[in-house]
């Protein structure tokens, strides 16, 4: 069946078997597809291993935001459960919640939101989107509907007869003899169900008073929440606050709104007095690079999860979240992609899995697998390193797959100890002036995949900064390091305990000078006064004289500076850059360029590339340019009308045009056939959005782009 | 007086048809500057000169300012626009009355096509601008450094053409400021005529050639023989000794030496001043090299042009064959209009400056129209039929970029069965892309194909083809929001089916309204929906806010194929290819032959009268109570409201449309074309 018609632009192909189109897709066979030869083995391997990583980083992110959540809407929902007992006068109560400008995140912040108030304060609940609240009427009716549909459960067989037919129900009286009808979706209508369902909810609650029942206020509030209040028409939202301020009475309707840019907006959208008529309580959401930094802390940086990100591929995931969204879903989706190529395309993924699975996995290995192990460029840099005989043991496959098994879970240990380490080296610059290692801790880990810090100058300035500190900053930041660790019980933190005793511990008498050396000095300086023959070597003197004093430490810069020598050779030890460790690509996922090309897409320089130099992608020798801006006859028309059309004004003269596209195409055609070139070439160029018609000119077309490239 | 100044004007300029347009800009700047100063009657150089002055007083950014300035640079210009402006007028004009297009485009197609039309191109649009532009500065600053030593101007060189009016000359240059750039290979008559007119400008020739200039113009003017492209490429061998028959020519009205060489350099020098603040404008950039330029350094400066032209010769040589060609500046500017910018800051990014510069050069555009072709408009089908009679071009290369996708299949099914969403982008037809993948690897699925390039795709009926083919949905809800839902409700349950959109375009006429990507982003969000789309438009990302991208979660593949657009466009109304009525003429058939004999006969009255009065220009339809008149002789209807009632079927089918005349009588016309409905009528008179 073909897809071009004149009048269908929708077509429907059915499987011929109908049994494997209900089938999940399997992504195996996939991984298996773009596998080469070594590849092709571990492709189910790889395939399952992403499926489970990807469900534990999953929990781990759902975890996460359930937290979050919890923390947010705990106090508003306490609100709103204490609304029904606000006077009527005080207005509608209304909850205004800050959501940040994160947009692609709101979607999942309301449906949390609704799931918690139908769980915990009422079963009334309403989400109303800008998009399908266009007027008045459709709004009352979606909040109308979604409030009354409470307590049934929302089935499939929910018939779909009645929803086409509500603009009717709207106008008419119900019919009697339709039973298929609900009732109309009304302000009255609503009344009724609600007092109808008081009354079913009031009546067992006699018989059986439960605790929860007791506890709960009388009446059930009925929540409105307004997604994302900005993108509603303002007439709307006024018409609807006011009638809803006129039902008060009878029903206890509360609102939440989702603000996204700040508080002052709903007084833009509502005037005096509508507003007037709400009584607005303001509630923060969690901020999104805060959300982020706890995201990251939690699921990349768990100790749960195999994979790991390498210092590239962060910094652009990071890029992407604080220059493009601020939305963290987004960032998980991009997380997600990250390690789907990692498990898509290589091969030394097969040994990524959590510790305990690893023997069967080096079990499993086969020549050609152990072979690309061994190509590894981490690999290889660890074997060059190595004595002639141990190479050459490990060229044999047992050895080298026992070595393997040795060296493999080291993976994650490693990252444990570079987390810590960081951690430390984090908690000690943090007071430190200049943010040396960034104010996240995100950053000090990107800097720390991308770089070998203890080589940096961050680094060195660091413990330059810690050698002048006083010793009541020495210690709270020797505090603050330890309580940054002291949850990975590893050798540091004893480390650090143990130096803080000593700082604690040392005699903070200054040891008196002795009478002797002062003596001594003073005859120092006489003598250097009277050598002095001028002021400059006076100048010099004395100078020298006073860093020779100050080379001479006091117990407690003693103490400071092997305390500090201590921590930066224990530090330099934990702080390890990931890419030298060996076989660290079954792990790391650093290809950032394939990764950006897909998350950031950048469809007009394709084509603009495309169109000034085909030969980027046709690969001809023919068509290569040696300028940018020359044309080759060889090249293909559209490029070539392409240039042409760079070198014109906003206007463009066809006929001109044409004529120039055959001097540069040459006579090889016939007239004809040259002009229908042409013709089709500007109709693509119009497709392409590069021109238009236009009527200012006749046989002119408009130029819409500028510039010349 | 005001047309005495212009005329002034226009004679001391060389009379060069290339010209025309430069000077009319400069008579209208000097026209707006006439009530500041009086500049009228002084040649090129003292009225630069005294524009200099003036403008360094003027404020830089007022009004007067920017005119002086730019009447500055048009003078300046001017003096050293090249006469070798290879103009398309002049070029096909004199062969080609323009009373006879035909006899033109016969001309244009002869035996000497491939040289002209070469030529003709690059006049109109200047190929490789960037790398001229480049030797430009390059001389500029070999200027700035030796100055005042003159360096080359403009020089033309037009590859596979013989050189023309080498412009670069010294003695043009000279001569440039006087009156014009004088074609090198001149004619001693022709020549004298220059100087006798440089000297005193008679009013009466100017006005001829004022008219000569418009676009009647018979004759060719004589030194158009100097510029016809057969000029031997000897010419340019020639250049030692034009500078001493130009030097003469302009003997008698040289001042004496020191004094011109003194207002030459200040000259220069307020020039050199002037780049620094100008920044609008790239004539800067060529100017002071030629401004300053004189006589007595002819003979360095034929040196370095030699070297110049050597290494010119050198760099182009290689494209020559290839008959790319260059052209200066200034031509493009003249014909073309083209961006003015300053190419050697940053040849290949675009600054936000481009914007301005061409928003602000409206560059006049010739008045060819596609009248002079033979047949201005291909019908559709022939256009299609002589692109396949066509073998295409890089056909193993394409064939290769596919093959490459083919590739990455696996890739995106892979990563559409983890919940992304695949949006290719490129350059080329990606229909081929999505039909294969469509082929090999879904044919054991359920997938929906949307064409996005369709001009009739809307999201009802996207929705609705959803719901009733491939989800067995009986009687699908009529609301949009309600069929979502559905939608929603069906894939939602356990044991629906994965379902696949294959949609091309994504960003088609159509499919860029708001309702159509809400539709598809609420779709691409639902977990069994796997959406593969494919955009063309350059400013296709525009269409998505965040929330929709986040919503289709895309991932970005390049998949240029270069594949001619020849579905996707084959709907859209395009330039230069009629439009068929094909459609409308069928359509009309058929809804004809359903119609009741009298209300056939009511359509063919209106018809008929349409094609009678079609070469009316008055008629704007046929007014209803004539029609009634009429339709009631012929014993077409009894009533005005059986008329009515007719009258509301027709327009219901589009046949006819009605308009409230300015006394408020109801027209009707048919919206047909007269031979259309003639040929109609005629069909349903034979049958």
């Amino acid at each position: 069946m073909a897809t071009s018609s004149l009048t269908k632009s929708c077509f429907v192909f059915k499987p011929k078997s109908g049994g494997s189109s209900s089938a999940a897709l399997d992504s195996s066979q996939y991984f298996a597809g773009l596998s080469d030869d070594m590849g092709i083995q571990s492709a189910e391997r790889r395939s399952q291993t992403f499926n489970s990583t990807w469900q534990t980083a999953e929990k781990l992110c759902t975890d996460f935001q359930e937290e979050m959540f919890n923390t947010v809407f705990h106090e508003m929902i306490e609100y709103l459960q204490g609304s029904v007992d606000i006077e009527e006068d005080a207005g509608i109560p209304t909850a205004t919640l800050i959501t940040g400008v994160n947009m692609p995140d709101h979607t999942g912040v309301f449906r949390s939101l609704a799931e918690r108030l139908r769980a915990q304060v009422t079963a009334h609940v309403a989400v109303l989107e800008a998009a399908s609240c266009t007027t008045v009427q459709a709004t009352v009716r979606a909040m109308v509907r979604q409030l009354t549909a409470a307590g049934e459960p929302l089935s499939p067989d929910v018939p779909v007869v009645d929803e086409d037919d509500e603009d009717d129900c709207l106008l008419d009286v119900p019919d009697q003899t339709s039973r298929q009808r609900r009732a109309p979706a009304t302000m009255p209508a609503l009344v009724a169900h609600y007092e109808a369902a008081q009354e079913t909810v009031a009546s067992p609650k006699k018989r059986s008073p439960r605790k929860r029942a007791r506890t709960a206020p009388q009446r059930r509030p009925l929540v409105v929440v307004w997604r994302d209040l900005e993108a509603f028409q303002p007439r709307v939202l006024q018409d609807l606050v006011l009638i809803c301020s006129q039902y008060r009475s009878r029903l206890p309707i509360s609102f939440v709104f989702g603000v996204s840019t700040c508080a002052s907006a709903v007084h833009r959208l509502l005037p005096q007095h509508v507003s007037a008529r709400l009584s607005l309580h303001k509630f923060h959401s969690q901020l999104a690079t805060h959300c982020l930094a706890e995201m990251i802390d939690k699921v990349l940086l768990s100790p749960s999860m195999p994979f790991r990100l390498g210092g590239r591929a962060l910094r652009l995931l990071l890029d992407i979240f604080l220059y493009h969204d601020f939305s963290v879903n987004n960032f998980i989706s991009a997380y997600k992609f990250c390690m789907l190529s990692h498990f898509l395309w290589s091969p030394a993924s097969a040994l990524c899995c959590e510790p305990g699975q690893l023997e069967e996995r080096v079990e499993e290995l086969t020549g050609a697998q152990v072979a690309g192990l061994r190509a590894l460029p981490s690999v290889r840099a660890y074997l060059d390193d190595l004595e002639q005989e141990e190479r050459h043991t490990l060229q044999h496959d047992g050895v080298f797959k026992e070595w393997v098994l040795h060296m493999a879970p080291k993976l994650h240990s490693k990252h444990e100890e570079l987390l810590v380490g960081l951690r430390c080296l984090f908690a000690l610059t943090k007071r430190l002036p200049g943010a040396l290692l960034g104010k996240q801790f995100r950053e000090a880990y990107n800097l720390a995949l991308l770089h070998a810090l203890p080589e940096r100058d961050e680094y060195k300035r660091t413990f330059q900064l810690l050698n002048m500190l006083s010793r009541q900053e020495l210690t709270a930041t020797l505090e603050h390091a330890l309580e940054a660790v002291s949850g990975s019980g590893s050798a540091l933190s004893t480390l650090l305990r143990t130096q803080l005793d000593r700082v604690r511990a040392l005699d903070d008498r200054p040891t008196p000078v002795s009478a002797e050396e002062s003596s001594q000095q003073r005859r120092l300086v006489a003598d250097t006064l009277k050598q002095a023959t001028s002021r400059q070597s006076l100048r010099e003197s004395l100078q020298s004289m006073g860093a020779a004093r100050n080379a001479r430490l006091n117990p407690y810069e003693t103490l400071r500076s092997a305390l500090l020598a201590e921590l930066d050779e224990h530090l330099r030890g934990l702080i390890v850059q990931p890419s030298k460790w060996p076989f660290n690509e079954c792990v790391v996922f650093d290809d950032v360029s394939l990764v950006r090309r897909r998350l950031v897409g950048a469809p007009r320089s394709s084509v603009q590339t495309a169109l000034a130099d085909p030969a980027k992608y046709l690969q001809c020798t023919c068509c290569q340019l040696g300028d940018a801006a020359s044309i080759r006859p060889t090249m293909p028309d559209l490029c070539i009308v392409y240039k042409l059309h760079l070198e014109c004004g906003r206007l463009i003269n066809l006929f001109d045009w044409m004529q120039a596209f055959r001097a540069v195409v040459g006579a090889s055609d016939d007239d004809q056939t040259i002009q229908a070139r042409f013709a089709h070439c500007v109709a693509e160029l119009q497709f392409l959005g590069f021109i238009k018609s236009t009527q200012r000119k006749t046989d002119h077309v408009a130029r819409l782009t500028w510039g010349s490239c | 007086m005001n047309s005495a100044g212009r005329r002034t004007r226009k004679d001391s300029g060389s009379g060069d048809n290339s010209s025309r347009t430069m000077r009319t800009r400069q008579d209208s700047t000097i026209k707006d500057i006439n009530g500041v100063l009086s500049v009228r009657f002084l040649d090129d150089a003292d009225a630069l000169e005294k524009i200099c002055c003036i403008s360094k007083t003027a404020p830089k950014m007022s009004r007067v300012g920017e005119l002086l300035r730019n009447s500055q640079h048009l003078i300046s210009h001017r003096a050293e626009t090249p006469m070798s402006v290879a103009d398309p007028d002049s070029e096909s004009e004199p062969e080609s009355p323009p009373a006879q297009p035909n006899a033109a485009l016969t001309e244009l197609n002869s035996a000497q096509l491939e040289v002209e039309d070469t030529v003709r191109g690059t006049a109109v649009f200047g190929f490789q601008r960037c790398h001229r532009r480049s030797h430009l500065r390059r001389v500029a600053e070999e200027f700035a450094q030796k100055s005042p030593v003159k360096t080359s101007a403009v020089d033309i060189k037009l590859p596979g053409t013989p050189r023309r009016g080498c412009s670069g000359l010294p003695a043009s240059i000279g001569s440039g400021r006087r009156g014009g750039r004088r074609p090198v290979s001149r004619t001693v008559d022709d020549r004298n005529r220059s100087r006798s007119r440089s000297r005193s400008p008679p009013p009466a020739r100017s006005r001829s050639r004022s008219k000569s200039r418009s676009r009647s113009r018979s004759p060719p003017p004589p030194q158009r023989n100097g510029r016809t492209p057969s000029t031997p490429k000897s010419a340019a061998g020639r250049t030692p000794q034009t500078p001493r028959g130009r030097a003469s020519a302009a003997l008698p009205t040289k001042t004496p030496q020191t004094v011109r060489r003194k207002v030459k350099l200040r000259l220069s020098k307020l020039k050199q001043e002037d780049i620094a603040v100008s920044d609008d404008d790239d004539d800067s950039d060529v100017s002071p090299l030629e401004d300053s330029s004189e006589d007595e350094y002819k003979a360095p400066l034929e040196e370095e042009e030699d070297d110049d032209e050597e290494s010119e010769e050198e760099d182009e040589e290689g494209e020559e064959e290839e008959q790319t060609s260059t052209v200066p500046p200034a031509a493009v500017r003249g014909r073309g209009g083209a961006p003015r910018r300053r190419p050697e800051l940053e040849p290949a990014a675009v600054s936000a400056e481009d914007y301005f510069s061409l928003h602000s050069a409206g560059g006049p555009t010739s008045n060819h129209t596609l009248s002079r072709l033979s047949e201005p408009r291909l019908s559709g089908a022939a256009l299609r039929a002589l692109l396949d009679a066509r073998p295409t071009d890089h056909a193993a290369e394409r064939a290769a970029l596919l093959t490459d996708l083919e590739i990455m299949f696996p890739h995106w099914l892979a990563a559409v069965s983890h919940g992304f969403n695949i949006l290719l982008h490129g350059l080329g037809s990606k229909r081929d892309v999505l039909e294969r993948l469509r082929r090999q690897h879904l044919r054991e699925r359920l997938h929906m194909v949307v064409s996005g390039y369709h001009p009739s795709v809307t999201p009802r009926q996207l929705l609705l083809t959803l719901l009733e083919e491939a989800l067995d949905v009986p009687a699908p809800p009529s609301k949009l929001e309600a069929q979502l839902e559905a939608v929603e409700r069906r894939l939602a349950a356990p044991g629906a089916p994965a379902l696949f959109l294959l949609v091309h375009s994504i960003d088609g006429p159509m499919m860029r309204a708001e309702k159509m990507q809400y539709v598809l982003a609420r779709l691409a969000q639902l977990p069994r929906v796997h959406l593969l789309a494919s955009a063309d438009h350059i400013n296709s990302p525009l269409v998505w806010d965040q929330h929709k991208l986040a919503q289709f979660n895309f991932l970005w593949f390049d998949a240029t194929t270069l594949l001619p657009y020849t579905e996707e466009t084959s709907y859209e109304n395009s330039l230069l290819v009629r439009q068929t009525a094909d459609l409308a003429l069928s359509s009309l058939r058929h809804v004809f032959k359903s119609l009741t004999p009298n209300a056939r006969g009511i359509f063919i009255l209106l018809a008929k009268n349409q094609v009678e009065r079609a070469s009316d220009k008055t008629f704007d339809g046929m007014p209803l109570s004539e029609l009634y008149q009429r339709c009631r002789d012929a014993f077409l209807v009894s009533s005005q409201v059986a008329l009515r009632a007719q009258l509301t079927e027709f327009r219901d089918h589009k046949l006819i449309r009605t308009r409230q005349s300015h006394d408020g009588v109801e027209q009707l016309t048919v919206p047909l074309e007269a031979a259309l409905i003639s040929e109609f009528l005629a069909s349903c008179e034979d049958s």
